[in-house]
């Protein structure tokens, strides 16, 4: 029972999305958080200090990328891993996400809740 | 045919016609000054001429006279004719030999007595009969007479004078004289002022009615009693007694030639006196070579003038072209780099600026397919992950989760319905297609059945909503669809912006010719730097996008453009944090 010191940080603000994942990982044995904006997103990485978080890109309030920056910016956060995890397909989110560090980059309606539990699973070593 | 080659076509066009009639005009004004100059001209050396022959043959005439009129010698005559004395015949020979050597012209002298038989002569007897002979002359004449006789073998023929020796008031004898024509000769050969192809002829007619020449001609040193041939025209006319000018006739060398004559009546000659026309027209040619050079010229200058105005003018049209083209191979980003002030630059201007629309009605398509399909993605991503978790073994979900989950897939599935009615409704309000069908609505109903509609949203805010309608309130024209989409998105809008437990007020009042719909809400309101947009396709102002995802941006813009193209207004008034009011006013009907 590993995935119980694993904590994984959900930001978005679909609550639908959000309430489906947050359902999963947690019955895969994950400590879930959920944030509904950016800031709010900020806020709980530095209370909460997961071992991941999954990133919307459209945010209220402040943007995925725009806290990706911030994420990175900081010496505590700087290599977090952080998967995108947006309806967002368009050559220059991607290549923005890219360039501020993200370790990987999904979309969502192109991807399986389980992909998404395995490539967190992989990033996290287990 | 390419323009260049038109407008180059055009220029030469234009210019050349101008420049060949004014070369023509030119031409023919220097041709005619150099043909008034030449028959002139020979007009003066023809009369110059006319006068010296006409003298020449005076003085032979005079020397004849003074001879004949020696009182002596007809004594003498007058003396051996009675006595038959030897004597005298000699003193008259002494007369005659003397008289001889006065000039070197006089060939021979011949006396004859009144019977025509030769006393004495400085010629041979012989040699002198035989030409009388043949030229036909009268051995007795009655008057002094010049002509012409042709000695055999002689380059150039003699006068031959002839006069009776009278003595009180009868013939005694007769003298006839033989003159050199060398100073005719050289009156004719004087080709001064008559360049390289001008000379003099003089012709005559014989016995037979054929025309001969006189003299040696200047390309013709054996022309002296040469027929004639018809071609020289000025000589016959000249004979003919006319004295005048050609401008342009043939000689006896088929020349064409200028030519003026010439009537010598004492003896009936004819003068020509003439000059090729090359000659006498040799400065046209230059001329006319100038002329041709210049036209050559400014056919040169023309071309490249007009190659390099037709550059300036063409090449921003090729400019145009070549933008154009790379648009169509779908490069939005060219421009034309035209900023020439005339119609071309204008139509630089409106292309670019047309291309600037292009871009963003380009740019606005791909943010609408990117925004909209971004915007279908979440119901559709919450339907798949639902169903995924429904259907996973692995996920063994509880009764409740379940029941959850479906009533979520039901959710999403609504939203996708409205919100691709709504992107349908913002295609045919693009395209201009949205159907409109007129019929009489009553508005108090719309909004009760509209109210009820909205009560599930309503109740889980704790929203009321309160109304008010006007008693005098008729029914209106309008496409029911239309202003179910108005006042549903008003309303919706409402609830959605209001915070929990809040009130609305929604009120109808009739006027005289519209109905004014008012929606009034104390929620979070619309920041004033933003109400600009809110009727723009797809904007959210920034405290609704933080309020959540619902609502898809269209909403606003669907209304406002429902609402105009039925004839009426939209407006509003916020505040944020304390609320907003929109005003819809409607025309009553047609």
């Amino acid at each position: 029972m590993d995935d119980l010191h694993k904590k994984i940080l959900i930001v978005e603000d679909e609550e639908p999305l959000s309430s489906v994942l947050k359902d999963r990982l947690s019955n895969e044995g994950f400590t879930v958080v959920v944030a509904g904006n950016g800031e709010e997103g900020l806020d709980l990485t530095l209370s909460e200090k997961p071992d991941l978080i999954l990133l919307d890109i459209l945010l209220p309030k402040k943007g995925g990328l725009t806290m990706l920056k911030q994420l990175r910016a900081r010496n505590e956060t700087g290599n977090l891993p952080v998967v995108m995890l947006t309806n967002l397909s368009d050559a220059g989110s991607i290549n923005e996400a890219m360039e501020l560090g993200v370790n990987d980059f999904l979309v969502k309606a192109d991807t399986q809740i389980s992909d998404i539990v395995d490539l967190i699973r992989s990033k996290l070593g287990l | 045919m390419r323009l260049i080659e038109k407008f180059i076509l055009l220029i030469l066009m234009m210019s050349l016609p101008p420049l060949i009639i004014a070369g023509g005009f030119f031409y023919y004004s220097i041709r005619n000054s150099l043909e008034n100059q030449t028959t002139a001209h020979l007009n003066s050396v023809a009369t110059i001429q006319k006068n010296r022959i006409k003298d020449i043959q005076a003085q032979n005439l005079k020397r004849l006279a003074d001879f004949t009129s020696r009182e002596r010698l007809r004594e003498l005559m007058d003396i051996y004719a009675r006595t038959n004395d030897k004597k005298n015949l000699v003193q008259i020979n002494t007369i005659l030999q003397s008289a001889s050597g006065i000039s070197n012209d006089i060939e021979s002298i011949t006396i004859r007595n009144s019977k025509g038989q030769i006393l004495v002569s400085t010629e041979k007897d012989t040699e002198i009969s035989q030409l009388e002979l043949s030229q036909g002359t009268n051995p007795s004449p009655s008057q002094n007479s010049i002509r012409l006789i042709s000695q055999p073998g002689a380059e150039n023929p003699s006068f031959y004078l002839n006069g009776p020796l009278m003595r009180q008031g009868k013939a005694v004898g007769s003298v006839s004289m033989i003159i050199k024509t060398d100073e005719l000769r050289q009156t004719v050969s004087d080709y001064t002022g008559l360049g390289e192809t001008g000379e003099i002829a003089l012709g005559r007619q014989l016995k037979d009615g054929r025309v001969a020449f006189i003299m040696p001609l200047r390309f013709d040193r054996q022309a002296t009693d040469k027929i004639i041939s018809d071609n020289a025209v000025p000589m016959f006319s000249a004979l003919k007694g006319e004295e005048k000018v050609f401008t342009s006739v043939t000689d006896y060398r088929n020349h064409d030639v200028v030519a003026a004559t010439r009537y010598i009546n004492e003896n009936g000659w004819g003068l020509v006196a003439k000059i090729d026309r090359s000659e006498a027209l040799q400065p046209l040619q230059r001329i006319r070579n100038e002329i041709i050079l210049l036209a050559f010229i400014n056919s040169v200058v023309v071309v490249f003038a007009a190659m390099a105005l037709a550059r300036r003018f063409i090449q921003p049209i090729i400019d145009i072209e070549g933008v154009a083209e790379r648009t169509s191979r779908g490069n939005l980003n060219s421009r034309v780099t035209i900023i020439s002030k005339d119609e071309i630059g204008n139509l630089a201007r409106t292309f670019n600026h047309m291309l600037d629309n292009l871009e963003e009605f380009d740019k606005a398509k791909s943010d609408f397919v990117s925004i909209a399909s971004h915007q279908l993605r979440s119901p559709l991503t919450s339907i798949k992950w639902a169903t995924e978790e429904l259907t996973d073994s692995k996920a063994a979900l509880g009764k409740t989760k379940r029941r959850h989950y479906l009533q979520q897939i039901h959710a999403s599935n609504e939203r996708m319905i409205e919100l691709v009615e709504a992107l349908l409704n913002v295609s045919r309000i693009d395209v201009g297609k949205l159907p409109f069908k007129k019929e009489p609505v009553q508005l108090e109903e719309k909004l009760d059945q509209i109210i009820s509609d909205l009560s599930a949203m309503s109740q889980a805010k704790d929203v009321v909503i309160n109304k008010k309608i006007d008693v005098k309130l008729a029914s209106i024209e309008i496409d029911p669809n239309w202003i179910n989409v108005i006042i549903q998105n008003l309303l919706s809008n409402a609830i959605r912006y209001s915070k929990k437990g809040q009130s609305i007020y929604t009120s109808i009042e009739q006027k005289a010719k519209y109905v004014v719909i008012k929606v009034e809400d104390s929620g979070y309101g619309i920041p004033a730097s933003q109400q600009a947009n809110i009727f723009t396709k797809f904007y959210r102002a920034d405290n609704a996008h933080a309020l959540g995802s619902e609502g898809s941006g269209l909403g606003l813009y669907i209304t406002k453009s429902m609402v105009e193209r039925a004839g009426g207004k939209i407006w509003f008034e916020s505040i944020e944090g304390k609320g907003t009011t929109f005003y819809v006013k409607l025309p009553n009907g047609t």
